[in-house]
C-alpha cells in the first residue's frame, strides 16, 4: 500500500496536480459545444446515452481507466467530475479537477518528458493495484503445481477400508 | 557526470524506482512471506532489465546503422 500510495501520490506531484482527472466531454443527441453550437454526439462515437457518459469520456482519458483502480485517492477526480462542492483551498479546489486546455498545452509545451513519466507512475500503481485487489480477495496467487500420483500403498489402504 | 546532463537522460533515474517498486508489489501478490517475495521480486526485476535492456540495445543499433 505505500508503495502504491506513494507512487500514485509521487506521480501526481511530478504532473503538478493535473494528471489524475476525468474530463466530462461526451455529449449526447442534444448537446451543444462551449460555443452555445448544436453538438450533438459530440466526444461520444459510440452514441452512448446520458448514464453511460463516464465510459466515453474515459475513452478519452483512458489514463483513468488505469487510475481509478488505486481506490479512494482517485475517487476526488469522480467527486470533480459529477461538479459536487469543493472546498475554498485552492489547492484542494482545483485537486484531481479536469485543468484548463489551454493551461495543460502551454505547460506540456514548456516542459519536458516528466509529465509524461507522472502519468505513467500514477497508472502503473493503479492497475498494480488489481493485482492488490486480487491479492486481498483470494490470496496469493500461487502457481498450481501438478498433484502427485497416489501411492500404491495408499491405494491399498482406501481399498481395506471399503 | 556529461552523461547525466544530457537533456531528457535524467528521465531514466525513474526507472530503477518503478522496476523495483513493480517487481515488489507483483511478488508480494504471490507470495506471503518476505523470503519468497524478495527472491521472487530480484527474479522479476531482472527479467524487465533484461527485456528493458534488450529493447535499449536494439534501439541503440538501429539509431547507429540508419542515422546518417
Amino acid at each position: 500500500m505505500v508503495c502504491l500510495l506513494g507512487m500514485f501520490i509521487g506521480g501526481q506531484y511530478l504532473g503538478a496536480w493535473q494528471n489524475v482527472y476525468l474530463p466530462d466531454l461526451a455529449k449526447g443527441e442534444n448537446g451543444v459545444d462551449d460555443r452555445g453550437i448544436p453538438a450533438p454526439w459530440e466526444n461520444n462515437p459510440f452514441h452512448l446515452p446520458p448514464i453511460l457518459h463516464p465510459l466515453a469520456n474515459v475513452y478519452h482519458r483512458w489514463h483513468f481507466a488505469g487510475q481509478f483502480w488505486i481506490g479512494m485517492a482517485a475517487w476526488p477526480a469522480v467527486w470533480q467530475y459529477n461538479k459536487l462542492p469543493v472546498p475554498a483551498n485552492p489547492f484542494w479546489r482545483d485537486f484531481q479537477k479536469t485543468p484548463d486546455e489551454n493551461e495543460t498545452n502551454q505547460y506540456l509545451t514548456n516542459s519536458d518528458k516528466t509529465p509524461d513519466v507522472a502519468w505513467v507512475y500514477t497508472v502503473i500503481a493503479g492497475v498494480l493495484n488489481i493485482l492488490v485487489i486480487y491479492d486481498a480477495f483470494a490470496g496469493p496467487a500461487y502457481v498450481l503445481q501438478a498433484a502427485a500420483p497416489p501411492s500404491e500403498t495408499k491405494i491399498r489402504e482406501e481399498v481395506a477400508v471399503t | 557526470m556529461m552523461l547525466a546532463n544530457v537533456s531528457g537522460l535524467n528521465l531514466f533515474w525513474h526507472l530503477p524506482i518503478l522496476i523495483v517498486i513493480i517487481s515488489l508489489v507483483y511478488s508480494a501478490t504471490r507470495y506471503d512471506n518476505w523470503g519468497p517475495i524478495l527472491v521472487e521480486a530480484f527474479r522479476w526485476g531482472l527479467r524487465m532489465t533484461a527485456f528493458l535492456g534488450g529493447i535499449w540495445l536494439v534501439l541503440y543499433l538501429l539509431n547507429m546503422f540508419i542515422s546518417p
